[in-house]
């Protein structure tokens, strides 16, 4: 037995020739360990696009366009070893395999996968995490692979392109979320077992499901009758997010009456993980259920609910990483002896789909799928409108403050701060309930409150997916999609904190009514407050491709198209934005047209080469339409109806190129592949507490302080260009080396328009733009690389290890500081007095930082019992516990050159960049059980 | 038949799993989010005020207290040879609280006087914190354990007698510094009541030096005549507004000028243009000359009726 696990070298199987005339390959494939036929394995001739899948009954077979001579047979499916086997093919014979076995991935390296991913960081959006992109499955490439398993925790993303560029579907239903265009992993995460089943196509390779983006598309696959008949148990330990994990899962595969179902539930929790009071509390629960009516029409419904909760974290500055640790995390603190934290991500939104297959023909079928989605997402935090900020490492309270005393550095006050905050640094959930007991007793309303920033999504899509077998050469894909999305945003109070008197609903500083409707509202725990609205969203669209397949050539040519529609609802009339705030808003469109094309170029069997084009025009999300959406109807570009940087909101404009050579023998493969991808105007909407930024005075000229602003930037363009590279080789049966590399430099590549907004007031600088031009994208490394190798012991034990090296990670760079403001007085345009640009150029260096190495290790066995399968895989990331930054951005603050040069050559910086650290050495162990 | 034992067994398995996954469900409890008040609020000041009302710690009134600086040692009128007073015995000063700065028009600073009714002194004490109401708050009994403060001024000679942490010495003299967060945690303890404070009705021309920091209240005050239509801060200035008011005091008007922080939220509310009474707190101007009121709130102005005449 022991043997198949090496079946590509060993596989028996037997061929003869019939009388039929014509060229034939088919065969089964059964399960190693059962011996049971395996349905939906994708059996692959390598070195051609020809493919096929097997039959509930496990069988394959290949009628056209078979080519002859020596070839390789690939078998893959999720959860399964993927396996190679040398073929001869002959003119006018049927070939017959009937004894190739796949075998049960022991190393579960999908299940690997998630961990690293989607159960652990994808739904933290405080890290900027929730933004790795295109890592979407376990794909049979060795770059994709290592990119997921090696890179991804130093939130690498491939070809520096955010996770918008990638969709995701579920049984051909787009998951991506209007509002930012990216996938919300949280939806589906704890329930492994069951999204196991991934179709994924990578860059622009055509997905039979959709146009997709620039960066590829998954399919997870949740129909009842594609999972292996069976169950599974899996209990998991972890100290990066959860402590641990329970999963059980149970198919029934295909019973009698032509149903099949299958039910997963899980749950996931743990008081802390690597950072400090990072709670985590998930459960999940699935179900599936597939009616086959007849040989043509087959009904699946389905239903994801996976609600979860989880501590969040908090970057923070150098200064406070060297008072504590990389584990420090401000945003808890102690409350009755329980590590109580205050920002807490909260997750429930439950999928349900109907799903109908029908089969047309033999070779043509359509897909039609009606799925709603509807629940809640909230981030929880402290509003202080009768406090003083409760942050622990409020500037204000660490030793930087005292040391940049204007008399003198305040050496007393600095040692003071610095003691308090190495011994304590927390939030003091005491004195936040002393105040508003307090304020209770003298009758004013409560300095603190805990709520919760709302989204409350429903979402209706409908979609038909066709597919059809024009010939033996051509197949059509096509798709025509609906979405409709109501978003309902709002605050609300989620903890009073001890108070009885209430809450007042007006801007603490300024003292304007949040809602001129209700101008003294008092709000009380379960009431709306701040800001409420609605964003309604309608998307069509659709798409058309065609494939073509040749003995040396085959090629694609997609098209797309698609009408979008925005529109806010304000249900506050928001007191400093009267006239712009409340009731419907315009209706904001957008037209998005698509187009691609590639081909691969058999040389040989051994050596392809793969080009792809794209140009597509896109709507930009929600997020970066509306700029200010929780206090007025404002888009990029407009203040209060007024277009202030003469540019309309336009559609964001993507060209991609990449081309491939791809060698592949029985014992090597690789891909090497050059890419250039730029990306045109894009908006950029982010919000912030600006703090004595210019231009922001209020009527008597004092420079507001604590201004909430908005900052524009619209008519980005970016500009990505590199090389990627994967190879690995399996130089004796049992070891294999592996190798991937990503070399890329991604840029800002104009100087996009500029403002800041707050409320109806609007500050430009200069000729309104900002010089980012040439400044590099953060977000993760831009190059990384990996060398490792595999052991896989005939006796059902493996191990590995990787060395993983990162170098040109950047710093997000302020865009106020690189406008005009900088150097220009306000009052008179002049530059400032002190201005010098030589060194200005040093403080407006992009931070680079350090290069990094992280050693990662992995192993596992197996055993089986009966008919029962037990192992276990343990992985260990960052083996010797380096410290690296994997990211930052620099705070807003002090954006004049007077000002920044200030507070470079304080003792210690009071505003300098915030960081990300990656985590320490972290242990992730999983055991589970097959019946 | 095969198969249906199999089918039992896995569901036997199957049951067993979801048993073990409920328990663990159950009882697998992270944070969850219904805190309340945590019992520990308030136990350690109170523990601290009943150590030092039990302790050997005596008492002193304010106005001793006050008595124990000296602004003028040489009394030659000059101040800068002035040195803050640091307390080097165990006694402590016994206050309600008769400022807020709810408003914003106290800033890092609070006043305590003798008594709820009928003060008879009152100091400053400096704190290096904002939002000091929600901690403080107006008519609340506190106790401060003087040992190792300073009594001194903030500008010497200007006669606001003030607690502080530390002195610090230029060119004008010696003055006292702010109590940073762990000293006041340590020194200002709170008892647990919060009395209504009764302001002490006084006219203009009796109000002096010696009411500096307690509550007062002027009947029959109205802001000057050339003020009708003004806001209690002028915008062209940058820090603090002075508004002159007036009442009838015989056949003269006696006055005080009322002075309103840049930083307090009720800046641009009108002046009212009738007469009536209003009650803050005295205290003096930057320079220290003047005599001002400063108010806790616009709630305590209430000049509705007819200006007076002479």
């Amino acid at each position: 037995m022991k043997n198949f696990f090496f079946v590509f070298l060993l596989g028996i199987f037997t061929a003869f020739s019939s009388v039929a005339q014509q060229t034939i390959i088919k065969g089964s494939v059964k399960d190693a360990v059962t011996g049971e036929l395996i349905p939906n394995v994708t059996i692959t001739i390598e070195g051609t696009s020809q493919f096929t899948t097997t039959d509930a009954s496990g069988e394959f077979v290949f009628t056209e366009n078979v080519p002859l001579g020596e070839h390789v047979l690939s078998l893959s499916k999720s959860g399964y070893i993927t396996a190679r086997f040398p073929i001869v093919v002959n003119q006018a014979q049927t070939l017959e395999i009937t004894d190739m076995f796949l075998k049960i991935d022991v190393s579960d390296s999908p299940d690997l996968f998630t961990i690293t991913l989607s159960d652990d960081e994808l739904n933290d959006d405080t890290s900027g995490a929730d933004n790795i992109s295109g890592l979407l499955s376990s794909s049979q490439d060795i770059f994709q692979r290592t990119a997921a398993f090696e890179f991804s925790s130093s939130f690498f993303r491939v070809r520096g392109l955010d996770s918008e560029n990638g969709t995701v579907l579920m049984n051909g239903v787009e998951m991506n979320k209007m509002f930012n265009g990216r996938p919300q992993w949280s939806n589906w995460g704890g329930l492994n077992d069951v999204m196991r089943n991934q179709e994924f196509t990578t860059g622009l390779t055509p997905s039979a499901y959709n146009f997709g983006g620039i960066l590829g598309t998954t399919n997870i696959d949740v129909r009842a009758s594609h999972y292996r008949k069976g169950g599974r148990i899996t209990y998991s330990s972890s100290n990066r997010s959860y402590t641990n994990r329970l999963m059980a899962s149970y198919a029934s595969g295909l019973v009698e009456g032509g149903w099949s179902y299958s039910l997963s539930i899980g749950r996931r929790w743990g008081d802390e993980g690597y950072q400090d009071a990072t709670f985590y509390d998930a459960n999940s629960f699935f179900v599936s259920v597939e009616k086959k009516i007849n040989d043509k029409h087959s009904l699946n419904i389905a239903g994801v609910y996976a609600p979860n909760r989880r501590g969040k974290s908090s970057p923070n500055t150098q200064e406070v990483y060297d008072l504590k640790d990389i584990r420090y995390n401000e945003y808890w603190g102690w409350h009755d002896g329980e590590k109580r934290n205050s920002r807490i991500k909260r997750v429930e939104e439950p999928i349900v789909m109907l799903n109908h297959y029908w089969n047309l023909s033999e070779k043509t079928s359509l897909n039609t799928n009606f799925a709603y989605q509807w629940g809640e997402l909230s981030n929880s935090r402290l509003d202080f409108g009768g406090g003083a900020n409760p942050s622990p490492a409020y500037y204000q309270k660490l030793p930087s403050y005292f040391l940049a005393d204007d008399d003198a550095p305040d050496l007393a006050g600095a040692y003071e701060a610095e003691q308090n905050f190495i011994n304590n640094g927390q939030i003091d959930w005491n004195r936040i309930y002393d105040a508003n007991l307090t304020n209770n007793a003298s009758g004013n309303y409560a300095a603190y409150v805990l709520y919760e920033d709302r989204v409350d999504d429903s979402q209706f899509t409908a979609n038909t997916i066709f597919s059809s077998e024009l010939s033996e050469n051509i197949v059509l894909n096509a798709s025509l999609n609906y979405r409709n999305l109501k978003s309902e945003n709002f605050a609300e109070i989620i903890d009073m904190l001890g108070s009885t008197t209430g809450y007042l609903n007006r801007d603490a500083f300024d003292g304007f009514a949040f809602d001129t409707n209700n101008p003294y509202f008092v709000a009380s725990e379960g009431d709306k407050f701040r800001y409420n609205y609605n964003l309604f969203s309608k998307v069509y669209s659709g798409h058309v491709q065609a494939l073509f397949k040749y003995n040396k050539i085959d090629f694609y040519v997609a098209g797309s198209y698609a009408k979008t529609e925005y529109q806010r609802e304000g249900l506050f009339e928001n007191g400093a934005n009267i006239g712009n705030s409340f009731g419907k808003g315009s209706k904001v469109k957008f037209n998005g047209l698509g187009a691609k094309g590639g081909f691969t170029f058999k040389i040989t069997g051994k050596h392809l080469i793969d080009i792809n084009a794209a140009y597509l025009t896109k709507a930009p999300s929600l997020r970066n339409t509306f700029t200010n959406a929780r206090s007025n109807h404002d888009i990029a570009g407009v203040v209060n109806g007024v277009n202030i940087t003469g540019d309309e909101i336009t559609e964001e404009k993507i060209t991609s190129l990449d081309a491939s050579y791809i060698f592949r023998s029985p014992l090597v493969n690789a891909r090497l592949t050059g890419f250039y991808t730029k990306m045109q105007d894009a908006n950029e909407v982010s919000f912030y507490y600006a703090d004595g930024i210019g231009g922001f005075e209020d009527e008597n000229g004092i420079v507001q302080t604590n201004e909430f602003v908005s900052e524009v930037l619209q008519g980005v363009d970016k500009k990505h260009i590199g090389a990627e590279f994967g190879i690995e080789a399996q130089v004796t049966p049992t070891i294999k080396l592996k190798g991937a590399a990503s070399l890329g430099q991604y840029t800002y590549d104009n100087n996009p328009n500029f403002y800041l907004s707050a409320d109806d007031k609007v500050v430009t600088y200069g000729d309104g733009t900002t010089n980012l031009k040439d400044y590099k994208v953060s977000g993760g490394p831009q190059q990384a690389a990996s060398i490792g190798f595999e052991y896989r012991d005939p006796d059902y034990w493996w191990f590995g290890a990787t060395s993983n090296f990162f170098s040109k990670t950047y710093i997000d760079v302020s865009p106020v500081t690189r406008t005009s403001s900088f150097y220009l007085d306000p009052t008179d345009g002049l530059p400032l007095n002190d201005y010098d640009p030589n060194v200005a150029r040093e403080l407006l260096k992009q931070e680079q930082f350090d290069d990094y190495m992280v050693v990662n290790l992995v192993g596992g066995k197996s055993w089986k019992i009966g008919d029962y399968l037990v192992g276990f895989f343990a992985t260990v990331n960052n083996l010797l516990n380096k410290e690296y930054k994997s990211g930052g951005f620099e705070q807003a603050r002090n954006a004049n050159y007077t000002e920044l040069l200030e507070d470079v050559n304080n003792p210690k910086r009071l505003f300098g960049p915030k960081y990300w650290y990656g985590r320490g050495t972290t242990y992730f162990l999983n055991i589970y059980f097959r019946f | 038949m095969k198969n249906n034992i199999n089918f039992m067994k896995t569901n036997r398995i199957l049951n067993r799993a979801l048993a073990i996954f409920a328990i663990m469900v159950i009882t697998a409890c992270v944070q969850d989010d219904d805190f309340t008040v945590p019992n520990s609020v308030g136990a350690e000041e109170n523990e601290a005020l009943q150590d030092m009302l039990n302790g050997n710690a005596e008492e002193v009134s304010i106005l001793d207290l006050k008595a124990m600086y000296d602004n003028d040692p040489n009394n030659d009128n000059y101040h800068s040879d002035a040195l803050p007073f640091q307390v080097d015995t165990n006694i402590y000063v016994k206050g309600y609280v008769s400022s807020s700065d709810l408003t914003g028009n106290f800033y890092e600073e609070i006043y305590i006087q003798d008594n709820f009714e009928d003060p008879t002194a009152a100091i400053k004490v400096i704190i290096n914190q904002t939002d000091l109401n929600n901690k403080y708050n107006k008519g609340r009994e506190v106790y401060i354990n003087l040992i190792g403060l300073y009594i001194g001024e903030e500008r010497t000679g200007n006669n606001v007698i003030t607690i502080g942490a530390g002195t610090e010495t230029d060119e004008y003299g010696t003055t006292v510094t702010s109590l940073g967060e762990n000293l006041t945690n340590a020194k200002i303890l709170r008892s647990s009541s919060t009395m209504e404070l009764v302001p002490l009705t006084k006219t203009f021309s009796s109000i002096t030096d010696e009411h500096i920091g307690m509550f007062v209240q002027v009947d029959g005050a109205e802001f000057e005549d050339d003020l009708n239509g003004l806001a209690y801060f002028d915008p062209i200035e940058d820090y603090d507004t002075q508004r002159t008011m007036q009442a009838c005091e015989g056949s003269t008007y006696t006055t005080m000028i009322l002075e309103t922080s840049s930083y307090s939220n009720f800046k641009n509310e009108q002046l009212p243009t009738g007469n009536g009474s209003i009650a803050g707190i005295i205290s003096k101007d930057y320079t220290g000359d003047t005599l001002i009121m400063a108010l806790n709130t616009t709630d305590d102005v209430n000049m509705t009726e007819a200006r007076c005449s002479l």
